[in-house]
């Protein structure tokens, strides 16, 4: 695998945490399921996962990119992991409308241990870190990954504002508080 | 506001990686995840009841 398969690699990656970015709003603003806080910090490492891709696509592959997404990718399933035990007992509903059959915390859980095993896999290829001078600029498929999770996360932004307001968010939250207020 | 505060940070790692300068991505992606244990810290406060 050369760069520019890795670049198109990184590419989708970026497609694939805007995915999961807009389904979390989809739950959020159709069935207005709010974010907890564990569920939002599950967002942010999604957030995290983001970044590496986005160095790979502008500046070239490099192993410390792909560690920064490892990085961020076990921070989330650290996160996602806790939330799975406050609701692993037999009886205990979970939080939120499960998804296939799981809750969006066991998915987040699942999806960032798969992507550490993908990162893992594509730190195999060592010919994408072969300096290439004449490299094009990224090609646009990469360029719109970037500019839609980069959207993603600033509707994250504003979202989170409205429900948190300018204090810790609540545990269980059941409004936007800087709507409705207190 | 704590999530909005690493959510900026975030996104402000994704436009130095675009924009500035590589070191400058880095180190506030840096920053920022050790901001996200922090904050994770601070809420996972709640006792397991895993005893089976």
């Amino acid at each position: 695998m050369n760069a520019r398969a890795a670049i198109h690699l990184n590419a989708i990656g970026l497609y694939a945490v805007s995915l999961v970015l807009l389904l979390g709003f989809f739950y959020q603003l159709v069935r207005h399921e709010l974010p907890c806080p564990l569920c939002l910090l599950q967002r942010v490492a999604f957030a995290a996962l983001a970044v590496g891709p986005i160095l790979n696509i502008r500046r070239g592959p490099r192993p410390s990119h792909y560690g920064m997404s490892l990085l961020a990718a076990l921070v989330g399933v650290m996160v996602a992991v806790r939330q799975v035990m406050l609701h692993i007992l037999p009886g205990n509903p979970g939080y939120g409308t499960a998804v296939l059959g799981l809750h969006y915390y066991t998915w987040s859980a699942l999806i960032f241990v798969f992507a550490m095993v993908l990162i893992g896999l594509v730190l195999q290829f060592d010919r994408q870190f072969e300096p290439d001078p004449a490299a094009p600029p990224p090609p646009a498929f990469a360029r719109y990954a970037v500019w839609l999770v980069i959207l993603a996360v600033a509707a994250n932004v504003v979202a989170t504002f409205l429900e948190c307001g300018p204090t810790l968010c609540a545990e269980d939250p059941v409004r936007y508080e800087l709507l409705q207020g207190r | 506001m704590d999530q909005t505060v690493l959510f900026i940070l975030f996104l402000l790692a994704m436009l130095l990686a675009w924009f500035g300068p590589r070191w400058s991505a880095v180190a506030t992606f840096g920053i920022a995840l050790v901001l996200t244990v922090a904050d994770f810290l601070h809420h996972a406060t709640t006792a397991l009841t895993l005893s089976f």
